[in-house]
């Protein structure tokens, strides 16, 4: 079973999301609070498998308890609400620590298949956003660009995208599904949703600082 | 400077040599015999140096001077030397003739240095007598110097020396105005509003030609000489004094018609008295009349030079007082040995007059460099100005086209959300609405949203993410009823200038496109390729239903719309419906 938690201060967004979740078999709420200040209570006593907060909340930013809770918990899955369109909060949220996002109107089986396939450690990710992505780690010098050799190795890779995550990147940017990706490049789809996964990460990385995360990471393994 | 310089020698006082003798008593008597007169003529005592218009004025012919001296030691090479001889004439030396300076019957311009040098044999020691004669043409002033007697070698250095300030320099003097006038003239022609060129140029060129006629420069009869004298003179008067007018900023109509005038008249009877007349008619006084423009120049320049205090009127004060002071010596004392100032009275003047022009001709070339230098600045400041302009359009069009996109995003909303919006509120109030119905309503409702919010993202040139994202929104709704989607988008050539109204009408024809199948073709598999041709590429989709059933309206309706989208961004919509699933396809024309 896959606890959720929801954090949502629009009572019948809170309440949809509720009633998705209690319907979905395989998913138990775990909580459903409003405010920044409740959720880091309630996570303080439980910690989810996935956490589902929006950004605007009364008592402060979502961004915030991304990156406390992606620094905290590592192995929860940090899902941001969001309206459709809203592709800067995304990626601000992915660069804070979250691994996907769900939108406010997603019919309730999207939304079941979508904590799924997070569970299974891939991370949705929209054709719009992976442009985005593509387009900040290129701007950042991490990223190679089409047809050209892979820009970086070994320790430096950390934080850049491998050639393979690149092109992953790139098709997906495209519109094409997991699954044709990784009939494209004759690799299980499985490995395509690790990619993109460590894609996010590595936005994360990028964006809040190689050694912190580093740190945080190494300290858990050991 | 070097006229300066020529000026300062050129004062030094006279030599005194032992080896000289100067003879300045003399006796004369007027008599035109061709040989020496007897002891019982007429002879009168006579001072040398003998200037007739002083002593017999009005007087012209043939004169003969004695002089009588003692030798005490006589000279190895014996000569004679005047130093200034404007005649024809011809000396004895104790009763022997030695020579003759001039053309006997040729009056002869000019004042010149005459050295003859004689037999050594010719001299005594004790009592000798020196006869010259002289003649005087009608119409020429006599003149003999005082005479010096000496040794050869002595004397013709002084000869040289003398020639070198009666002629020599007065060549240079008339070499140098006639190239100022030459260039100053060619300025002035070339700019004849810049009077003060012209009058300087023809200043100069008038003292170049009076210059000229004093030393009898040119090859022209005495008479032709006599009367360039005249016009130089006179000329030289009237241009300096308008030149001095110019530069004062005066225009005294009158006064400049009346010396221009008087200038004329006394050429005219110059000639007339040359030429015709042969004699001098007029009176003296009246000839000297160029004396008042002369004196009326130096007075306008000290006045300018009161008033403005400055290098270049302060110089040309400096200039006129000398000239005026050169012509006041000049007619007061009789200068027949060294320097006759009258005769570069006006030297020092063309010099100030020159450099003003020279400044003045620098600090227009200094104007020219300032104003191009200005122009150069405003021309910057202008295209700054231009660019400000420029960027501030830019940014009203920016800003008209951003209203414009508000204005299609809002009508694209009340067109397309709205109306459903209606739609589905319509269904609630009428209180028949099946909840799925209304749900449906409103997921097209949102899908549209998602499609104009869709379009708003920066295309740059490339459909291809943007279908992409229309088929990542589809994905779950084909997933949900089974239908396996075929995504063959891969690549496709640019399309340059995709704009979101282009983009959102290419996105609406496909999710029509898609929604029908959804709705009506129960298909379960859907093909999506590009066909790129030469001018356009077609996007085309194809499905496996069962086409379009000819009962159902909503295609039709759907179809029309679908049309006039695709017409109004001149793309082609062919739907192909056939037994085995529906072909469309959307040409978009390349640009």
């Amino acid at each position: 079973m896959t606890t959720v938690m929801v954090v949502e201060d629009d009572a019948a967004l809170a309440a949809r999301f509720a009633q998705i979740i209690a319907a979905a078999p395989g998913l138990s709420l775990l909580a459903c609070v409003g405010s920044l200040q409740a959720a880091r209570q309630a996570l303080m006593r439980q910690t989810p498998d996935v956490l589902l907060t929006d950004l605007g909340l009364p008592d402060g930013s979502g961004i915030e308890l991304i990156r406390d809770t992606a620094a905290a918990s590592p192995a929860t899955d940090i899902l941001v609400v969001t309206v459709f369109g809203d592709e800067d909060h995304v990626l601000a949220s992915i660069e804070a620590g979250a691994t996907g996002y769900v939108l406010k109107d997603m019919l309730p089986t999207e939304f079941a298949a979508l904590i799924a396939q997070l569970r299974a450690g891939g991370s949705p990710i929209s054709p719009v956003i992976a442009r985005r992505m593509l387009k900040r780690f290129r701007a950042a010098g991490l990223a190679s660009q089409p047809g050209a050799a892979a820009p970086v190795a070994g320790a430096a890779s950390e934080a850049g995208l491998s050639a393979r995550e690149s092109e992953v990147l790139g098709l997906i940017a495209k519109g094409f599904s997991f699954a044709e990706i990784a009939r494209l490049l004759e690799v299980s789809p499985h490995t395509i949703t690790a990619h993109v996964k460590r894609i996010y990460q590595k936005l994360a990385v990028h964006s809040r600082g190689e050694a912190v995360f580093e740190a945080t990471r190494m300290g858990l393994l050991s | 400077m070097v006229l300066a310089a020529l000026w300062l020698c050129a004062w030094a006082p006279t030599w005194a040599d032992d080896d000289v003798l100067t003879l300045a008593r003399a006796d004369i008597v007027l008599d035109s015999r061709a040989g020496p007169p007897p002891d019982v003529a007429a002879w009168q005592p006579q001072r040398l140096p003998d200037f007739w218009p002083e002593s017999r004025p009005g007087a012209t012919g043939v004169a003969w001077y004695r002089l009588r001296f003692e030798l005490h030691r006589l000279p190895a090479e014996p000569a004679v030397f005047f130093t200034r001889l404007r005649t024809v004439g011809a000396v004895w030396v104790n009763g022997q003739r030695i020579g003759a300076t001039g053309t006997p019957g040729v009056a002869e311009p000019g004042q010149r240095p005459q050295l003859l040098q004689f037999a050594p044999g010719l001299l005594r020691e004790g009592p000798n007598e020196l006869l010259l004669r002289v003649w005087v043409a009608d119409g020429y002033l006599g003149a003999v110097s005082a005479v010096q007697l000496g040794e050869r070698a002595v004397l013709a250095r002084a000869y040289e020396r003398e020639r070198f300030i009666r002629i020599t320099l007065v060549q240079l003097f008339c070499a140098l105005s006639l190239t100022v006038a030459f260039v100053t003239l060619l300025v002035w022609w070339q700019r004849r509003a810049e009077a003060m060129f012209g009058c300087f140029g023809m200043a100069a060129a008038m003292m170049a030609l009076s210059a000229a006629a004093q030393i009898g420069a040119l090859p022209l009869s005495g008479a032709a000489n006599e009367w360039l004298d005249v016009v130089g003179g006179y000329g030289k008067t009237l241009f300096v004094f308008l030149y001095v007018l110019r530069f004062g900023g005066w225009r005294w109509p009158r006064v400049e018609g009346l010396l221009c005038a008087g200038t004329g008249i006394m050429w005219t009877i110059g000639a007339v008295e040359i030429f015709v007349l042969n004699r001098v008619v007029l009176p003296e006084w009246l000839w000297n009349s160029w004396l008042v423009p002369t004196v009326g120049a130096l007075l306008l320049s000290a006045m300018i030079a009161a008033r403005r205090r400055d290098a270049e009127s302060l110089a040309l004060l400096a200039g006129h007082a000398y000239s005026c002071a050169a012509v006041g010596v000049g007619l007061f004392g009789t200068f027949f040995d060294g320097f006759d100032p009258v005769m570069t009275h006006l030297a020092p003047l063309i010099v100030v007059m020159g450099w003003i022009m020279a400044r003045r001709f620098v600090r227009s070339l200094a104007t020219a460099e300032r104003l191009n230098a200005e122009l150069e600045a405003r021309v910057q400041a202008k295209h700054a100005e231009l660019e400000g302009n420029y960027r501030r359009i830019e940014a009203l069009t920016r800003e008209a086209a951003v209203t414009e996109e508000r204005g299609r995003i809002m009508r694209d909303m009340h067109d397309g959300i709205g109306a459903q919006l209606i739609t589905a509120l319509s269904l609630v109030e009428r209180g028949d609405g099946v909840p799925g119905h209304v749900a449906e309503v409103l997921r097209e409702c949102i899908d549209d949203l998602r499609l104009t919010i869709d379009s708003l993202e920066p295309a740059e040139d490339d459909l291809v993410p943007v279908l992409g994202n229309l088929r990542y929104r589809l994905e779950g709704r084909l997933r949900q009823q089974g239908i396996a989607l075929e995504w063959a988008l891969h690549e496709l050539p640019p399309l340059a200038g995709l704009t979101p109204r282009y983009v959102l009408h290419v996105l609406r024809i496909l999710q029509e496109a898609f929604t029908n199948i959804l709705k009506h073709a129960q298909a379960s598999r859907i093909q999506v390729h590009a066909k790129v041709e030469a001018r356009r590429v077609a996007i085309v989709v194809r499905d496996d239903g069962h086409g379009f059933d000819d009962g159902a309206p909503a295609p039709g309706r759907g179809l029309a719309n679908m049309r006039s989208r695709a017409q109004a961004i001149g793309a082609e919509l062919c739907v192909t419906p056939s037994p085995g699933g529906t072909t469309l396809s959307l040409a978009l024309t390349l640009a």
